[in-house]
Order: structure tokens, then sequence, then C-alpha cells
């Protein structure tokens, strides 16, 4: 049989998302490892071992062996971070001798199990498009094609890799890709790990494209997928099982895709309630937006301009080894001197030291 | 079963051949159903529309504006003083808030461009146009997407209570009553259900008390047990002692607790009566292992279980998964019941009713064949026999037929020569009865001049709808007639009873039936679909956007009129006495 791993990668204000997954993983393919990245430290006294305990196996950030990694995790917010890192972790868990390794969102529920449809692939990448039906209603185009010619074809909620030479080829590529520049900046053509996905039908051989509409379905596809849910207990999309769908932005502008899109689909609606009462019922004991790295030590958050001057500047790449570090000279002193336009106004900035 | 083809397949799908639109009336001929239009492809424009003045919008909507409702909802013209309406049409409808409960504005003006692009007011439009041209005021299959909304699993809705202590009848009084009645009794029935009858008025209870009348005329008495505490589940397990209120031939007996029942009845067995019988007619609120203990303390020839609801099917006992769809009662487990709010507790529910099952050998009665057949699919439960035995039938008028009801005689019709439609929803406004499926069509057809809308009920609804005309109605002990006669009086011609789950019988189906009204059910209505297919009373639609479009294409006035040319056929619902007539009984 093969050996299966799947992975997520997350910060601790998406464990409630994390373990929803889990279960359903463990409930749809039991015979999966399943292994938590987790790119975040958990809040003072809390039991990090106890929160991961479902998971086969934990990966933190300081595992990955990146060099001086917290220098170049301040490069980017919590989106780009939790993505960055999947490519190294990629790596890492095809080394450990699985003959698969499937990344799946922390978003995203197993419903149905997914070999039945991955093994008609014989593939060593695969990749899932967002959408697999043209729109035909302009709001539709905007909302959802548009957005792919933006974001990237290719959803990477899902990724699967096999461990073969041209899925080690793929996912060598891609973390160098990650490594360099996982940044949600549309206009330079990134999109944290996904835009670069576009390319990788021409770069490499052995990618399939699973069109299957009962995977990854998620509100920006719901214009052209019908959920139903037959007598017999069964749910499909537009007739196939429902094997997995991503529940993108649950809570925010995912809800009113959902509710632009699900239309009157009212079983398209009660999946989406099912995971709004599983992630209820986690009642996760870390605080809401938590995350560790999103603050210099002295509790002061960082903005996404203070993170876009650093990974702007080489010079303060190489200077700063943690730029969350406060006391005596830091990344934190040195945006006080320089850019006190990026700090808050009111905060006392520590007298001048060396300038790197 | 009934010998013509509903339609429907064993799987309770609708066939590809099923028209939106069924009748077994004679003459009943159905018209082709119009495309359907709400809101995704407008059949129309409203260029040629000359935009109205603030007056004449004014004039068009203030009938059906929803002033206290506008208030409710936006705090800031209450604060500010100023008229509502004034508000809505110079500026609120602008900013897309809604004038009343059922009109959408955000969803009229977004779904309609030609609105859109001509800056109408969308409830005028709506009014003066949109409705003509089939257009939607919401989102379609609302009433599904509320009810799906709202529901909550039931360990959240009704959570466990810790037991409280409960004054309750001595061991020795508790003898004494059942000692004085039941040996010289000339049979003895133990009734399970989840409320005290005598007190509840609705279908149920009906039904348990013209059962104990029946036994009660042949001599035998009737105690009935239903639990302290009423739940809408089954009671936790372990919670001991387990109090019930015992009724005796109707008459409160008290409280007092399962172990003193079963040890009552056990010490008196020797003296106890054949025939003797236990029956389940609800086990909501009961435990199940103490009426295991019951039953074998009784130890009667015959035990009898109701397929009153779905309860031995499901936690869910409508099978309406997330209170909104039929889910056709699928295996636990499946990704329905994963999805559902009853999914999860199901499974815990199903052990608990197959120990019943399989320590007490019961008989299955289903009210209707409707209701027989969605058990059979749906419970894998061992029984000794299964069969169907309806609660009651309609004794059109001339038939002679032994009563057990009192019937109340109509009033004289009212003076009223209005040649509109009459059309009614009958009884409590509870979702599972079709209520917001109601809701729905009178917001699309509200107003119209062909109908004329009423609710028949006990009270008013904590949320009247606007045009709809309440009568008060309420079904009693000594006034079992009330509803068909006041259906009767007001020359209802057609009922709305749009369950969306298979009604196991409906008594207000055939109490409109029996008021001369024909009956509107949906496909998935189960025995009123059936009765009003059996009948030729009425007509059968896939959904409510069917029953929106029969009403308005001016279908529904075409049918009224058909039904018209004939007689009139009114009677009386006779209840046939529930297990008390129950054939092949021990």
């Amino acid at each position: 049989m093969m050996r299966t791993c799947c992975y997520t990668s997350f910060s601790y204000s998406y464990l409630s998302r994390a373990h929803v997954l889990l279960r359903t993983v463990r409930r749809a393919q039991p015979e999966w490892a399943v292994c938590a990245v987790v790119v975040d430290e958990p809040p003072a006294g809390a039991d990090w071992a106890g929160l991961l305990a479902g998971f086969d196996q934990v990966i933190r950030i300081d595992d990955l062996g990146i060099p001086r990694v917290r220098a170049w995790l301040f490069k980017h917010d919590l989106v780009e971070a939790c993505t960055a890192v999947k490519g190294a972790a990629m790596l890492r868990l095809l080394d450990q001798g699985f003959d698969r390794v499937i990344y799946l969102d922390p978003d995203i529920a197993v419903f149905e199990p997914l070999d039945p449809v991955l093994a008609n692939l014989d593939a060593s990448v695969v990749l899932t498009p967002h959408q697999t039906a043209p729109n035909h209603q302009p709001a539709a185009v905007r909302d959802n094609e548009a957005a792919s010619l933006r974001y990237g074809s290719y959803n990477l909620g899902f990724l699967l890799v096999r461990a073969d030479a041209a899925g080690r080829a793929f996912a060598e590529w891609w973390a160098a890709q990650l490594h360099a520049a996982c940044y949600d900046e549309p206009e330079n053509f990134l999109f944290t790990d996904q835009k670069c996905i576009d390319l990788v039908p021409g770069l490499f051989p052995g990618v399939a494209i699973l069109r299957d509409p009962g995977c990854n379905v998620a509100t920006w596809n719901l214009s052209t997928r019908t959920i139903r849910i037959g007598r017999d207990g069964a749910i499909t999309a537009n007739g196939a099982p429902l094997r997995f769908a991503h529940f993108t932005k649950i809570g925010g502008v995912g809800d009113v895709m959902l509710d632009r899109y699900a239309g009157d689909n009212i079983e398209a609606l009660e999946v989406w309630a099912w995971y709004r009462r599983e992630l209820a019922r986690e009642r996760s004991p870390i605080p809401a937006a938590w995350w560790h790295y999103g603050r210099f030590a002295n509790g002061v958050p960082v903005t996404t301009a203070m993170r876009r001057l650093f990974r702007r500047r080489p010079d303060l790449i190489a200077a700063f080894d943690d730029p969350l570090f406060t006391d005596g000279e830091g990344y934190f002193t040195w945006l006080g001197r320089e850019h006190p336009d990026l700090l808050p106004g009111a905060l006392p900035i520590p007298a001048a030291t060396a300038v790197p | 079963m009934h010998g013509f083809d509903t339609g429907v397949d064993a799987n309770g799908t609708p066939s590809p051949a099923t028209l939106s639109v069924r009748s077994t009336r004679p003459g009943f001929q159905p018209e082709p159903d119009p495309a359907p239009a709400p809101g995704h492809a407008a059949p129309d424009t409203a260029w040629g529309l000359v935009p109205p003045t603030p007056d004449e919008v004014n004039l068009t909507v203030a009938p059906w504006f929803d002033a206290a409702h506008y208030h409710a909802a936006n705090a800031d013209v209450q604060g500010s003083g100023m008229d509502p309406l004034q508000h809505f049409v110079l500026h609120g409808a602008a900013e897309l808030r809604n004038p009343n409960r059922w009109f959408d504005m955000h969803f009229y003006v977004m779904s309609n461009a030609d609105v859109q692009s001509m800056a109408f007011n969308g409830f005028w439009h709506y009014l003066v146009q949109g409705r003509a041209q089939g257009r939607a005021p919401r989102r379609s299959r609302g009433a599904e997407r509320q009810a799906m909304l709202q529901a909550r699993p039931p360990l959240e809705r009704d959570p466990p209570r810790p037991p409280q202590p409960m004054a309750c009848l001595a061991y020795a009084s508790l003898r004494h009553a059942l000692q004085s009645r039941l040996p010289g009794a000339a049979g003895v029935s133990v009734s399970v259900s989840h409320d005290r009858y005598t007190r509840n008025i609705g279908g149920v209870q009906i039904l348990v008390s013209d059962e104990q009348l029946a036994f009660n005329a042949r001599g035998e008495a009737y105690l009935h047990i239903a639990p302290a505490v009423p739940r809408l589940t089954l009671a936790p397990e372990g919670a001991s002692p387990f109090y019930v209120h015992a009724t005796l031939d109707g008459a409160y007996v008290g409280v007092t607790t399962y172990a003193d029942l079963a040890h009552a009845l056990a010490e008196l067995r020797p003296h106890l009566p054949i025939p003797r019988r236990l029956i389940l007619h609800c086990l909501l609120g009961h435990q199940v292992m103490p009426l295991v203990a019951l039953h074998a303390a009784l130890a009667p020839p015959d035990a009898v279980f109701w397929v009153n609801d779905y309860e031995s099917i499901c936690i869910g006992y409508n099978l309406l998964r997330n209170d909104a769809v039929f889910c056709g009662a699928p295996p636990p487990g499946s990704g329905g019941c994963r999805v559902c709010v009853y999914g999860e507790e199901r499974e815990e529910h199903l052990r608990q009713v197959r120990l019943l099952f399989e320590a007490v050998p019961l008989r299955v009665v289903a009210p209707s064949a409707a209701a027989l057949a969605v058990w059979q699919r749906g419970a894998s439960l061992p029984h000794v026999s299964a069969q169907v035995h309806e609660y009651a039938e309609i004794e059109y008028a001339g038939a002679e037929q032994a009563v057990i009801e009192h019937g109340a005689e109509p009033a004289a019709d009212p003076t009223d020569d209005d040649p509109a439609i009459r059309v009614a929803f009958i009884g409590y406004p509870a979702a599972h009865k079709g209520w917001p499926a109601f809701a729905e069509v009178v917001a699309r057809i509200g107003g119209m001049p062909e109908y004329r809308l009423f609710h028949f009920a006990a009270y008013p609804p904590a949320q009247p709808l606007p045009g709809v005309e309440l009568v008060p109605a309420r079904v009693l002990p000594g006034a079992r007639g009330a509803m068909t006669a006041a259906l009767q009086a007001h020359r209802i011609d057609l009922a709305l009873v749009l369950s969306p789950w298979p009604e196991t019988f409906c008594l207000v189906a055939y109490e409109a039936m029996a008021a001369g009204a024909d009956v509107v059910a949906l496909a998935d209505g189960g025995n009123v679909a059936d009765a009003v297919l059996q009948t030729g009373r009425g007509v059968v639609m896939d959904d409510v956007e069917a029953v929106i479009r029969f009403f308005l294409s001016g279908a529904a006035v075409c049918y009224a009129r058909l039904c018209a040319e004939g007689p009139r056929h009114t009677g009386r619902l006779v209840s046939r006495g529930m297990t008390a007539t129950l054939p092949g009984a021990a």
C-alpha cells in the first residue's frame, strides 16, 4: 500500500480549523499519516503538545533547517509565513520515505476518501483548478475567473507530490520559490505559493489536473457546482461525490461569496453551516487573532509596512537576526529612529545606538 | 396501498415523467408549468416604466409597508423621529432597507439589473410590475434556508438538566388507585406518550384521548404515562428515580415513578384481566429501560408501537435534515447525517430505540401506508408485525357510521359574495406543518385580488402575516369538529398543507377535506400527498416554488372553479379509536 502523508500548515489561531481537518481526514483516510506544520508559538502557559496531540507528527518552524529563520520569517505576514514553509515541509516529508505527500489547507474538510480519484491519476504532481467550468455572468467572471488570473489558476489548498524524480524536482523548485519570495504582491506577479504554480504544467512532466467537481469545492466555484444530498445520504457536487470542500474566509468575505454563489442551493449552505458548527464546538483556548510572530517582544503589533520595508532591504535582513527583539539595538529601535512614521506615535523611542 | 401511480418511486424520488402539479380530480388538466422566473432571469424588463414621483411611490407601497418592522430594524430612523414610510420612500429604498419582513430589497435590486440601472425603488417596482412578471421578492427556498440556519443539535437545544426531586404519590396511594380500577375492568391498556394528553391539545393528544374513550366505552381501563419533565428527545439514561405523570381513564392520578408503577403492576398482575396491552405512542421524554421493566411487570400479551412520527428512525423525528429538507432516512453515518444537526446524536438514540424493540415484542402500527413505507425503509428494527390503521376517516353527509367524536355544528355562512378564491393555513404555525412555506406563498400572492387568505388557529401567531385574516378555531374534547365547522363556514376553497416531511396522517388535511376544501400538498408530504391523490381532492406539487407558480399563473383560480362546478362534499372527521379498533389484537 502506498504510504501517504497529509500535512497542513497553520498558526494557532487556525487550530480549530486544523482539528476539523484532522478529524475528517482520519475518518476518510484512516491509513494516512497526518502532520501539522506550526508557524507559531503558543501563548505563555499553553500546552502546545496537548493542543497538537492528535497529529502523528508536528513540525515547528525551527525544525525546518531554514537559515536565520527569525529574520526570514519576519519578511512574511501571517498568511505568507504559513504558506512559505509549505515547500520546506514538503521536502522534509518526502525525505521521510512517504510515497506521496499531500498538502491540505487547514480550512478544508474531507468528506469522502480521496484515493478513488487519485488512484486514476498516474502523476507526480496533482493540482486542483479554482474553476473547472466557465462562468457566464459578468459578476461571476469578475469574482472568479478574474481572481484566478490575478492569484493563480490552481488552488494550493490542495497539492499532491509523489516521491519520484519528477515530483522531487517539482518540490525542490517550489520550495526554492517560496523561500525566495512567498509574498502577497500580485502587482509583482507574486501571490504566496500559488501564482507561480501557473507555470508548473509547462515546466514539469507528470503534472495532472484534477477536475473532479467533488474536489476542492469552494465559494470560488460554487457558481458552477451544485451540491445535492440524496435520499441515500450521499453528498454530491455536480453529481460526483463531495470529497473535500474548502471553507475559505468563513466568517468574513467567504460568507459574502457563499451568499452570492450558493444562492438557493440549500444543501451547499447546509455543508457550510455544518463546518461553522464544527468550528464552534472546538472551543479553542487560543485568543482570537493570536500569532506569536505578529508582535514585537514589547507587544507592539508588526505592520505590513514594517515587513515590506524589511524584506526590500538586504542590509536590514543582514543586520537583524531576530527583528522582533526589542531590548537594546534591534529592528524596532532602528525603526523608531529611521522610520518613526511606521511606529505608533505614542511609543517611547529608545536613545540612538549604532546605525546598522 | 392505493392503486394508482403517485409519480414517486420506492425511494420517494419523483420520477422523470412527474409533473410539478399533479391531481387526480376528474376534469383536471395540468397546464405546462411556466419556466421558473425567480430572480435569476427576469422575464421582462423595467424599460418603459415611467419613474414615479415620491407621492406615487408612497401611495403604492403604503399598504404593504410595515412601520413597526422598519423601526425595529432601523434604530437610526426611530431615533430621528421621521415618519418611517417617508424615510423609506425618500432614503431607505435607495439604501436598500427592507420595507417589511418579506421583501428583500438588496436581493431584489441586485438580482434585477434593469431595476438597478433605472434606479427604481425596488419595492415599488415589484408591486407595479415585478410581481406580475413572476419576479421573486426574496431569495427562493427562503423557508428552508431560514429553518436550516436556525437548526440546532438536540443537546444544544434541550440540554440535560439535573433531576429535581419531586413530590410524588405514596406507593400505597398509587397501588390503591390502580387496585380499585384495574382488576375489575374488562381489559387494561397502559399507554405511553410525551405529555399529559388531558392538559395539552394537539394531534397526538386528541388521538390518545379518543383511544381512551373507545376503551372505556367497552369497560376497559386506560392508564396513561407521561414524563414529568417533557423533552424533545429520549431522557438521558441513569437519572433515577424517573418521575412520570399517571392518568387513569382520563382522571389525573399524580406523579409517581416508573419503579413504583412497575412494582404496583407486578403485584396486581395475577388479578389483571386479559386483554392487556402496552401501547407506545411516543417515547420522547421517557427512558427506555424503565419502559422495558414496565412491560415485564405488566406482562401483556400484546404490545403496540405507533408510528405517529419517525422517532424510531431518527432523533429528528420529522426526518427533516437540519429542520429544512426531507432527508429520506438515510443510514446513520451517511454524508447527509454527518452534516445534519441530528446526525451525531442519532446513533445513540437508535441504540436506545433498538434496546426497546429487542426487549419488547412489538406490533408496529402506522396510521397510513405512506408512514409505514417510510418506516419499513428507514428502520431496521425487530418487530412482530407491521400494519396500517388509520386514525380517522371522513364521514360524508348522509353516511351512517358509529362516531366517537363530538362534532360542532357549522356556523352560518358569512354573507359575503366576494368571488376571490379562499385559501387557508390551518393550525399551529410550525415549520414542520408548512408555516414558513405558507409565509412564502403569502409574500408572493398577498394583495392579489384573486385570492383571500386565512389562518385558522386556536391562537394568533407570534408574527401574523400581513393580509392574512385570522380565524379563531380551537379543537377541544367537546368540540372536535370545530375546525371543520370554521373552515366550512368560511367556504374555504384551498387549504395549503405544505408539510415538508412525510406526514404520518395529518388531521388538518382531513378536516379541510371534510369542510369541502381541496388541499394543496407537497410531494414530500407523505400521507397528505397520498390522501390528495387517492381522493382527487387537491393538488400535489414538487416544491414551494411550484405552489407559488400555481397561484401566480392563475392555475389555482381555474382549479378552484373546476372544484366549484361539482358538488361540495362536506362531512365530519370521525376517529377510528386507535388501538381500540386495531384488528388482530391479542
